[in-house]
């Protein structure tokens, strides 16, 4: 991404814009055909586990605040 | 032939004006920095303007914020080292008012400034602080300056008003004194509700005064600046309240694992297979709806490279949607539960995306459940929604790496880098936690300065309460609830929804109920 640095700075959203002076008029009609791309391995190591690491990390915590 | 710059997809040749530089459409946005560098390789534009547009794109709404959070704290802080001076005590401190001349007297009781005075002292030094910002960043001051004075009245104005006795009175004694028999009994954040009000109401129904407007009122700006006086008052709340710090911080942790971890694998998997959106819209959709909203949809469509519009447009939609849980969530939360105030507080900072809606959540919330002086519930919302701001930048490295190297082609060039990890970080963190913890640690340290350090709070309280009614007033004008019909958003608006109302609202009331449940918003004996 050529000259992004960081979040607001990379792209700020710019305030007072409304999204019909956008030049994202083509991503929007992308939004009614997008291209399908399956689920990789990645991904499902990446969401499962997140869920799993974040369940224990949240029994952990639990346990601490209302064990003590 | 100029090419059209990439960030943005503007045709530069179109917009730049001479050599300055500057996005005619967006003055105080600079898009395509390295084309600009290029430019100036190739000798078509001067190493001054591209070093005056990177200075400037330094000064963004969360360095300015981070600036003026952090100017008015260290003024305050003067009553520290010599009790009795207070650099602020001249400052406006809006009071419960049926008769105008009520409605406004210095901060500090011993000073004889005239109320008029001091409100016109509080008003030119926010508009000073705006102007001051517009010279910096080379805007045209004289001509901001009418759009900036007409923010700071409407929104001052709406908060003044919010203190009517009609509005705000809770205590039956002031109703009597006041010559009043009913109240809404709102307390003096019924002006939050005010300064909403009348920014949806322009935002949507005068669309040419909103988009003059829009310019000066900045959300960002203002609710960063009113967060890290947020510190002030959470550092003076809880040395007042022995261990409740540690509650809230064990809270906060909780709500990092929660939106990181949960809310957005779930999200991103049901974009993913429920909905079928591919990779580049289901990541900054993800991050947008379980994390922060714009701030995180923005820095996870810059880590996984994706095309700069989609996370616009997640960040345009998550915007419309805090502002309508905003509206509806607080007295969602008060009627479902009566009792649990700080179980309701907590639930904001998860529930309601983007810093300026949860923490005006926050506030509302606060203002119904009205517990009194001492009340941790906008801090616990503040906290909780800081805490999940903190951990944007290290979960931006986190998905830069995992695409790089799951889904990058192999010559690709560019690599993640370390300091990706703190780039992505909003500075205003940085003032929150030095208020906060400098504060905290002072009044551990030496006992003696818990009086001086509730000085403090109010000095800043002149500012933070103000700061945070122009939020609301710029977070009501940026609302456009047309964006909803834009053809094209049924799918992520879709999302949204089932994402909202089917798991993130009960998971995090669920959390919030465990952390919170039997937790009063004032400790016994505390405020």
């Amino acid at each position: 991404m050529n000259g992004t640095d960081s979040t607001e700075k990379s792209f700020p959203v710019p305030s007072g814009v409304s999204l019909r002076d956008l030049p994202h008029q083509d991503l929007l009609r992308e939004l009614g055909n997008l291209p399908h791309e399956p689920m990789t391995r990645a991904e499902w190591w990446l969401v499962g586990g997140s869920i799993v690491l974040g369940l224990f990390l949240l029994a952990l915590l639990a346990w601490w605040v209302r064990g003590s | 032939m100029i090419p059209a710059c990439r960030p943005c997809h503007f045709d530069f040749r179109a917009r730049v004006a001479g050599k300055s530089g500057f996005c005619k459409r967006n003055p105080g946005w600079f898009p395509g920095l390295r084309f600009f560098s290029s430019l100036r390789q190739s000798g078509v534009v001067g190493f001054g303007t591209v070093f005056r547009m990177k200075k400037i794109t330094f000064l963004t709404d969360d360095f300015c914020a981070l600036f003026l959070g952090l100017f008015i704290t260290l003024l305050a802080l003067g009553t520290l080292a010599q009790p009795g001076l207070q650099a602020w005590g001249w400052a406006a401190s809006i009071q419960e008012w049926v008769n105008p001349a009520q409605a406004v007297k210095p901060v500090d009781p011993k000073s004889t400034v005239s109320p008029a005075i001091s409100l016109a002292g509080t008003l030119g030094f926010l508009l000073a602080a705006l102007m001051a910002i517009d010279l910096a960043r080379g805007n045209p001051v004289g001509k901001n300056l009418p759009r900036h004075g007409l923010v700071l009245a409407l929104g001052y104005g709406c908060f003044l008003l919010g203190h009517h006795g009609l509005l705000a009175v809770t205590d039956t004694r002031k109703l009597d004194s006041f010559g009043l028999n009913w109240s809404m009994g709102l307390t003096g954040e019924a002006g939050y509700l005010l300064a909403l009000l009348a920014g949806l109401i322009l935002g949507n129904l005068l669309p040419i005064w909103a988009n003059w407007l829009r310019a000066s009122a900045s959300t960002e700006l203002f609710i960063k600046a009113a967060i890290i006086l947020v510190g002030v008052s959470l550092a003076s709340k809880t040395l007042g309240q022995a261990g409740r710090a540690g509650e809230l911080i064990s809270r906060g942790l909780a709500a990092i694992v929660e939106a990181y971890l949960l809310y957005w694998a779930l999200v991103y998997l049901m974009a993913r297979t429920l909905f079928k959106f591919p990779r580049e819209w289901a990541a900054p959709l993800a991050s947008g709806i379980s994390i922060c909203g714009v701030s995180a949809a923005m820095a996870t469509g810059s880590a996984i490279r994706s095309r700069p519009g989609v996370p616009v447009i997640v960040s345009s939609l998550v915007v419309v949607f805090s502002t309508i849980e905003l509206l509806i969530l607080p007295r969602f939360a008060h009627w479902l539960l009566p009792n649990e105030p700080m179980v309701a507080a907590a639930w904001m900072g998860l529930a309601v995306k983007t810093d300026g809606a949860a923490t005006a959540a926050g506030a509302v919330t606060e203002a119904l459940y009205n517990p009194g002086e001492g009340s941790l519930m906008l801090a616990a919302t503040t906290l909780i929604k800081v805490f999940i701001d903190l951990f944007i930048g290290i979960w931006c490295f986190v998905l830069a790496l995992v695409w790089q190297t799951a889904f990058t082609p192999a010559n690709t060039t560019s690599r993640v880098r370390w300091t990706e990890l703190f780039s992505r970080m909003p500075l205003f963190l940085i003032g929150f936690f030095l208020a906060f913890g400098g504060l905290l640690a002072a009044g551990l340290t030496w006992p003696e300065l818990a009086k001086p350090i509730k000085s403090v709070e109010a000095q800043t309280e002149a500012f933070r309460k103000p700061l945070f009614a122009l939020a609301f007033f710029a977070i009501g004008l940026a609302t456009d609830f047309r964006r909803l019909w834009s053809p094209g958003l049924g799918k992520l608006v879709l999302v949204y929804l089932i994402a909202l109302f089917g798991f993130i609202l009960w998971i995090g009331l669920a959390i919030s109920w465990l952390f919170f449940q039997g937790v009063p918003a004032v400790a016994p004996g505390g405020g």
